[in-house]
């Protein structure tokens, strides 16, 4: 008995445990949540849900996100929340019923064998995200406000927006 | 007897990490004397351990190293690793804190002092500025402007009585506002530059400069050696941050390019580490060491009564209990002692150098730019083939510079010795002269295919592991040029020691297997057998 309890402090005592991760970052989670209402309010927004099939097309650019928040985000993820946008979009058959058409990036376009191919767009997808932080040694928070507008490049007007929000939080240890 | 044992076995059990750690501790001392790729070699495989108390410091390390070498790669990858978990709540396990609390505060995970944690934030910033990647230069700066505690505030407001304060990280709003300036952000950019000058009225004409935009490149310069952590006073219990930076004032920085002197806004550093570490409200943790050292005094003290007086009054309990609160006590003051673990490759002192190149009568446009300091000749180093940038998107350089261990930076030839896919100069296929100088002809006809002939040879075209996994990613010879006995063939971008070391040193002349020139050299075209393996 003894020695179990010996034993036992010894593996609490030894502190050997992988240290843990635990923070106020955006996810995988997120970023499936994030575009599926995004994609969801942008078809039903009545400037788009009011257009016919054979309106003239919106042809749509879409870069990566901006990033203005407290939190490295890599290119890859600045590209894929609004690949994963563009790919929840180009699924619905909303697009051509309200003729919307996606077209590469500029950059992207020129570094193909035939750039002048590419349709000029008349609209702009973009995204910017923000954050309000308040760290110290002891806590960090951080609210996230995810923005999504579409632009129309022809007279800057802004035709859709709406946000993604949400709170994260964490405190430490004296320890940590 | 058997306690004696539980105590000798939790003794043993202090230090799980300590035979990483004294392998890890080496990379210093090859960091200061320009050793980067040997330092990087032994942290690497440390760094990769995620399950080690050390895990952050070594990243960092490994970062620092990559940084001053110039593979930018493996620092991003280093310190990003580093990063997650310095952004992290909750990182000690429950047994770490335990372990941490009760025996050893070394067996804690190590995120530094306040001022590390800082730096690390502000390391990452300057990586990515290099990159040209400003939005995440700022997300990571941005958080090393975190709240601190004072100690000798007036309104304490926790239960240790200290008070939360913003931070004073100059520095870091330096940064801040250098990177929202950039991004077209002035009213941020304003209320950050304003807020350094506030801190340190010696900023103002860097400010000035940054806000006029006027500047195509601009130089981030580490310079020295970072304050040395050591454990000192009763038991060990405190930690002292050496030199002491009120001792060493900082020297001012000069830059020359091309031979001309540039005007330097602020030959001051933005931050002196020397200085900075002496500051309470920069370090962590204290309070909790001399508590328990002074638990730990009055426990020795009054089992050493209890066992006077039992032994007096024939009381076999009283001296029983009075051995025990001794023993109690010791092992309370032996284990206070500090965690003296502190990462030493950070700076003495940080300067922020714009310049303008752009006006400068070009050399094939690319400078030599001469960085010193007042008082000390040997961490004088000259930069090659440094280019400017655009006014509103300048080219940021990282540049290491410290006294080499006592030996000096290293004195190159403005001239290259080796061409590079940066020196814009007519160059064998592969971009390095390497194997020229061994006979081998690399622009002849005949090895056209010469890239296939080296992949045939394991020659590597980018450092790193290759798509390979486990202790396969881990062979030095994956990150080691050429020149050096690897298996790379690439040269790190200017600004840093690599570059310098691969384009302006004298390297023995390349002896490629066999293989490599078997056929090329008598006109063939077939490949000869791989003997390092295709990657």
């Amino acid at each position: 008995m003894r020695h179990g309890m010996a034993m036992l402090m010894l593996l609490v005592l030894a502190g050997c445990g992988a240290p843990r991760i635990e923070n106020v970052r955006l996810d995988s989670a997120d970023l499936v949540a994030m575009t599926d209402r995004m994609a969801e309010s942008l078809l039903g927004n009545p400037a788009i849900a009011s257009r016919q099939a054979d309106d003239e097309p919106w042809v749509i650019t879409l870069d990566r996100v901006t990033n203005d928040t407290s939190d490295i985000i890599p290119e890859g993820e600045k590209r894929a929340y609004m690949a994963r946008l563009r790919a929840l979009l180009a699924q619905s058959p909303a697009l051509n019923a309200h003729a919307l058409k996606f077209v590469l990036p500029l950059a992207h376009a020129q570094s193909l064998d035939e750039p002048n191919r590419r349709l000029t767009p008349t609209h702009a997808l973009a995204a910017t995200f923000h954050t309000a932080d308040n760290y110290s040694r002891q806590a960090r928070s951080a609210m996230y406000v995810c923005a999504f507008e579409l632009l129309d490049l022809r007279s800057d007007q802004i035709i859709w927006e709406d946000r993604y929000e949400l709170k994260r939080g964490v405190t430490r240890s004296e320890w940590d | 007897m058997r306690i004696a044992g539980v105590v000798m076995l939790l003794l043993a059990g202090v230090g799980c990490d300590d035979a990483h750690r004294r392998a890890a501790d080496q990379a210093a001392g090859l960091y200061y004397g320009c050793y980067y790729t040997e330092a990087r070699q032994v942290v690497r495989p440390e760094a990769a351990d995620r399950t080690s108390g050390d895990v952050v410091l070594n990243n960092l390390r490994l970062g620092m190293a990559s940084m001053a070498w110039g593979d930018l790669d493996e620092a991003q990858h280093a310190m990003l690793t580093a990063y997650e978990y310095l952004t992290t709540g909750h990182i000690n396990t429950a047994d770490r804190t335990a372990a941490a609390t009760i025996i050893y505060e070394g067996n804690r995970v190590w995120t530094g002092e306040p001022y590390e944690q800082a730096m690390a934030f502000y390391e990452l910033a300057a990586l990515y500025l290099v990159r040209g990647d400003i939005e995440n230069a700022r997300a990571a700066i941005r958080n090393s402007l975190f709240k601190l505690r004072d100690f000798k505030a007036d309104e304490p407001n926790d239960a240790e009585g200290r008070l939360e304060i913003e931070s004073q990280f100059v520095l870091g709003y330096l940064v801040l506002g250098l990177c929202e300036e950039l991004s077209g952000q002035d009213a941020a950019a304003d209320a950050a530059l304003d807020h350094a000058v506030r801190l340190n009225v010696a900023c103002r004409p860097l400010v000035e400069r940054i806000k006029r935009g006027d500047f195509d490149t601009f130089l981030l310069i580490d310079y020295g050696r970072g304050p040395r952590k050591h454990a000192v006073g009763e038991d060990g219990a405190q930690v002292r941050f050496e030199p002491d930076g009120r001792r060493f004032p900082p020297p001012e920085v000069s830059v020359a390019v091309d031979g001309r002197m540039m005007d330097v806004p602020m030959q001051l550093p933005g931050v002196d580490l020397w200085v900075l570490s002496q500051y309470p409200k920069w370090w962590s943790l204290d309070t909790v060491r001399q508590a328990k050292s002074a638990i730990g005094s009055g426990l020795a003290i009054a089992g050493a009564g209890a066992t006077v007086i039992g032994a007096g009054a024939s009381s076999k309990e009283a001296v029983y209990a009075g051995l025990g609160a001794i023993a109690a006590g010791l092992l309370l003051k032996t284990t206070s002692r500090a965690d003296d673990r502190h990462l030493a490759m950070l700076p003495h002192a940080v300067y922020l150098v714009p310049l303008m190149l752009g006006e400068l009568p070009e050399a094939e446009g690319r400078h030599a730019v001469n960085v010193g300091f007042t008082g000390d000749p040997l961490s004088t180093m000259t930069w090659h083939d440094i280019t400017a940038g655009v006014r509103g998107k300048p080219r940021f350089y990282y540049l290491r510079q410290h006294d080499n261990n006592g030996r000096g930076m290293p004195r190159l030839p403005d001239a290259p010795l080796y061409y590079t896919q940066y020196t814009e100069r007519p160059a064998p296929p592969e971009g390095l002269r390497y194997y020229l100088d061994g006979g081998h002809d690399l622009s002849a006809p005949a090895d056209a295919n010469v890239r296939e002939r080296y992949r045939a040879a394991g020659v590597v075209f980018l450092p790193g592991p290759q798509g390979l996994t486990g202790d396969a990613a881990m062979d030095p010879m994956l990150y080691r040029p050429l020149v050096l006995g690897g298996r790379v063939l690439w040269s790190p971008m200017p600004g840093s020691y690599g570059h310098e070391l691969l384009t302006r040193m004298q390297h023995p002349p390349g002896q490629p297997p066999p293989e490599v020139f078997s056929t090329g050299r008598s006109g063939g075209d077939t490949m000869s057998p791989s003997k390092g393996g295709s990657q």
